[in-house]
């Protein structure tokens, strides 16, 4: 085994010090082979943690993401091997697990908060260099000659001077014991031939044939199955359990206490655990149990509550940019000739990824490793460790591909209960998957929030003042990272709109106790903040009988990237034409991760039934590292946001959470989709997020949309709630 | 007790209660993993596989129920090389997570069997399967492609 090396400052293990306990237990998707279901080549050199090169030159590449279908097992691996100057055809993509060689810049190992790209970039760009460093080397020592006279191109190494050339292959087993660079020289970004282009992604081909691993698809020797049953109240705990009606079942082996609130059933498949896991009679025990209308009323309550933390109205930089005084704000408001204010409500929302939660986990006496759908990795083992009683360092963490995350993923409630389980049965691996009605009632949500906009406006239709008022549950997610004094920037962020000029502004938070478990959820604060702040924007353009392009584009800071995506996607979604009378356009700007998004929505009204005939999206998000993947994340955020602005709500009825399939939790389907357009803009700004920035967008341009067509202003999502029908 | 199917063309033999949904038999018994598990109460249609060509969702078929019926799953659907819906997906880059696209492809593929030419309003009516991913813009794209494309395969 080699040692572990560093290179650059990062740290570099030799994967194979990382594989398994139980000899042939490890598991490591490999996709994008060059041959369809091949798996990485034996005979390779691992030049790093992140590259291997066999002999016959195939390139296996690590991506240190958690590929949910955002596409990091495609875009990561090629960052690598641009600066590697690797045969991209000949390249093969293998999942991470946890591992401190994949720590991103942040110190931390997970797929979340849309800086997988961002957080990555540079780290990525210098291993690929210092592979082909080491190549270059090789093939120097290999030759006799100074390794400044050799080059490489695509996957072969270059001798000009003597015509000679190999394969990286040839040179790979030398390059492994070479020492490695300190310093390695970065390409000129025009250089590029793989960043910036299209190519097809290397995971779709086993995604289309079935042979993708997801978590559950995972095969080990002896696996046995599991599944769970929670106590049926939103925060409650379970009275005793009586296991026999489970036991009864053929296959099942244990009933198995997991924590306070929730049992689970091991059984020799899973259909026979969930045979079980239904015969059980779940109780919760006595609490509190609170309704949807008695919590929103509580949430609403907020809004009149002294009890307020601040949050800054932007950060420049890791800067945050205080508010401005109340009094501040309110002598301006008080002098503004013009007042607009509005109250706004969300509910709260699943997840609902297509693959319910799934975790597999085998624990031996002093041993434990896991197999998971995860979007997270660096946390993972010391909060296990603390579980189990052994070493966070005696815990293996491999992770599969996602069906799905969108931030639910990166909560370990799943993972810690098949550890629970699995310790239930020592030497056995189980395999957890909760089933569809549990996903969704045991979720931990985006929480619901009223929030109250106050504007203060001059006749000439500058903002003088804008105050918001945000009232909801804080993230349980979010409990470690608060800056205290601060209110949840998860709930607070981004509530009076950064990208407008605004004279005073102020942000309040109220934090509210409620029974759900909260945590990120797509976009984040974007998810309700957008709606919020957009709309304000577009009630004052109304107020001043403006035309919300052309009010957006008046008070939009000056920022030429903001003004670019308007005027794109007004343009191009012909926002000067007029439409049939029932049918009407928005317009929703929104910013985050470094990237600009502007969205516009087309609806029809025919009476209460309503069309969402189409979604134009101009997006800019920086350097591009592969377009037509950009493109696909915002038609699917575009559609995800469409699917929680119209039917999205999760409900409370007498403590317990009322949905529990699509069924009741209906999203966007073939017929309600509409088209989608993404217009791209390629600026020179450095590489932003990509996987959210689509999603704030949808529902303050749909309201905005809906405001055309009908005369109707929504300040309430659901929009079916507010008598519209849309077909499903 | 002992039930024999027919899955893609081939007879197995799964030794499981007359209940236990197509879906649980076609993944755990016999191990091919391509059909997935969504919801498990024929909504979202992850699970969609064909008996005897019409696209059912496993997870709400007891094997019992299916007697003689030929079952087709993702794993047989292109018979060794991508059917041409498989093909038309690769081509619009259709898939982001992936997890409920074999179902999708499934129902798809029954669709043009009977309907090889669907318009719009063809595909809302009969393709009901949920993706959360919003591929559903690409999805009908890739279904029109492969519409127009004339064999089986995408090979051509």
């Amino acid at each position: 085994m080699a040692a572990d090396r560093t290179t650059d400052g990062i740290t570099v293990l030799n994967r194979r010090g990382f594989l398994a306990i139980g000899a042939g237990l490890a598991v490591g998707a490999t996709i994008g082979a060059p041959a369809a279901g091949a798996v990485a080549p034996t005979d390779a050199a691992a030049i790093n943690a992140y590259v291997s090169i066999a002999e016959n030159g195939d390139v296996t590449i690590v991506t240190p993401g958690a590929e949910m279908g955002q596409g990091v097992a495609d875009a990561m691996p090629r960052i690598v091997a641009e600066e590697l100057d690797a045969d991209w055809s000949r390249v093969t993509v293998r999942l991470s697990g946890a591992s401190p060689a994949f720590v991103a810049k942040n110190k931390r190992q997970r797929s979340a908060n849309s800086d997988g790209i961002t957080s990555y970039y540079e780290i990525l760009r210098k291993v690929g260099a210092s592979t082909r460093a080491l190549l270059i080397a090789a093939a120097a020592q290999r030759w006799k000659v100074d390794a400044s006279t050799v080059q490489t191109r695509e996957g072969r190494v270059l001798h000009p001077a003597s015509g000679r050339a190999l394969g990286y292959g040839d040179v790979a087993a030398l390059a492994a014991k070479l020492p490695v660079p300190a310093n390695v020289t970065l390409k000129d970004t025009k250089d590029f031939r793989l960043i910036g282009r299209n190519f097809p992604r290397k995971d779709i081909p086993a995604k289309v044939r079935g042979t993708a691993e997801f978590g559950m698809d995972l095969v080990l020797p002896g696996m046995l199955f599991a599944t769970v049953r929670h106590a049926p109240v939103a925060g409650g705990t379970l009275e005793p359990v009586d296991p026999a009606p489970a036991l009864a079942v053929v296959g099942v082996r244990k009933v198995v206490p997991l924590e306070a609130n929730a049992v689970g059933v091991i059984a020799d498949r899973l259909w026979q655990a969930q045979k079980g896991a239904a015969a059980l009679t779940v109780t919760a025990k006595p609490g509190p149990r609170i309704g949807s209308a008695e919590l929103h009323q509580r949430i609403r309550a907020g809004l009149d509550s002294a009890d307020i933390l601040p949050f800054p109205v932007e950060f420049e930089g890791p800067q945050p940019v205080m508010s401005s005084s109340a009094e501040a704000v309110d002598s301006a408001l008080a002098a503004a000739p013009v007042k607009v204010e509005a109250l706004y409500e969300v509910p709260y929302l699943a997840h609902a990824a297509m693959e319910p939660l799934c975790c597999t986990a085998l624990v031996t006496a002093d041993r434990c490793e896991v197999w998971g759908s995860m979007q997270c990795a660096d946390v993972v083992a010391p909060e296990l460790a603390k579980i189990i009683g052994i070493p966070a360092e005696s815990i293996t963490v491999n992770r599969t591909f996602m069906g799905g995350g969108f931030g639910r993923k990166n909560e370990r409630d799943f993972v810690q209960q098949a550890v629970r389980l699995a310790m239930a049965v020592p030497g056995r691996p189980v395999m957890l998957v909760w089933p569809r009605d549990e996903d969704m009632r045991n979720d931990f949500y985006r929480p619901a929030f009223a929030a109250r906009l106050t504007a203060g406006v001059k006749v000439d239709g500058s903002i003088a003042a804008m105050r918001g008022k945000i009232s909801g549950q804080p993230l349980s997610t979010m409990s470690q990272f608060r800056i205290p004094g601060f209110a949840d920037g998860a709930v607070a962020g981004g509530l009076v709109s950064p990208d407008y000029q605004l004279g005073e502004r102020r942000i309040e938070g109220v934090e509210i106790e409620g029974p759900m478990r909260t945590g990120y959820w797509r976009s984040v604060a974007g998810s309700q903040n957008g709606f919020f702040s957009e709309s304000i924007i577009d009630e004052i353009a109304t107020k001043l009988k403006r035309d919300p392009l052309e009010y957006r584009l008046a008070i939009a800071k000056d920022d030429p990237r903001t003004h670019a995506v308007l005027k794109l996607a007004a343009q191009k979604a012909g926002w000067d034409k007029p439409l049939p009378k029932g049918q009407g356009r928005g317009i929703a700007l929104a910013t985050g991760w470094g990237s600009r998004c502007a969205m516009v929505v087309e609806v029809a009204a025919a009476g209460n039934t309503l069309t969402v005939r189409r979604i134009v999206a101009a997006f800019d998000c920086g350097m591009q590292i592969s377009p037509d993947n950009i493109v696909s994340q915002i038609e699917g955020a575009a559609i995800f946001g469409l699917s929680a602005a119209l039917f999205g709500k999760i409900t409370l009825e007498d403590g317990a959470v009322v949905q529990g399939s699509f069924g009741d939790y209906p999203v966007v389907s073939m017929r309600s989709a509409p088209a989608v357009e993404v217009h791209l803009i390629a600026s020179d700004a450095p590489v932003g997020g990509v996987g959210e920035a689509g999603v704030p967008g949808v529902a303050p341009a749909l309201c905005g949309a809906i405001f055309a067509a009908t005369g109707k202003r929504i300040r309430t999502l659901p929009i079916i709630d507010s008598g519209f029908e849309v077909a499903i | 007790m002992s039930i024999t199917l027919s899955i893609n063309g081939k007879d197995r033999s799964v030794d499981v209660p007359a209940d236990t949904p197509l879906l649980w038999a076609i993944r755990d018994e016999i191990g091919l993993k391509g059909t997935k598990f969504g919801c498990g109460v024929g909504i979202c249609g992850a699970c969609t596989v064909h008996v005897d060509g019409t696209a059912v969702r496993s997870c709400s078929v007891g094997v019992g129920d299916v007697g003689e019926g030929k079952v087709t799953t993702i794993e047989g659907l292109g018979e060794g090389t991508d059917h041409k819906v498989q093909a038309a997906w690769i081509a619009e880059q259709v898939p982001q997570c992936g997890y409920c696209q074999p179902g999708m492809i499934m129902a798809v593929a029954a669709m043009l069997a009977t309907t090889p030419k669907p318009t719009d309003a063809d595909i809302d009516e009969q393709i009901t399967n949920i993706c959360r991913c919003g591929t559903y813009p690409r999805i009908r794209r890739a279904i029109h492609r492969a519409a127009a494309t004339s064999s089986s395969t995408g090979a051509s």
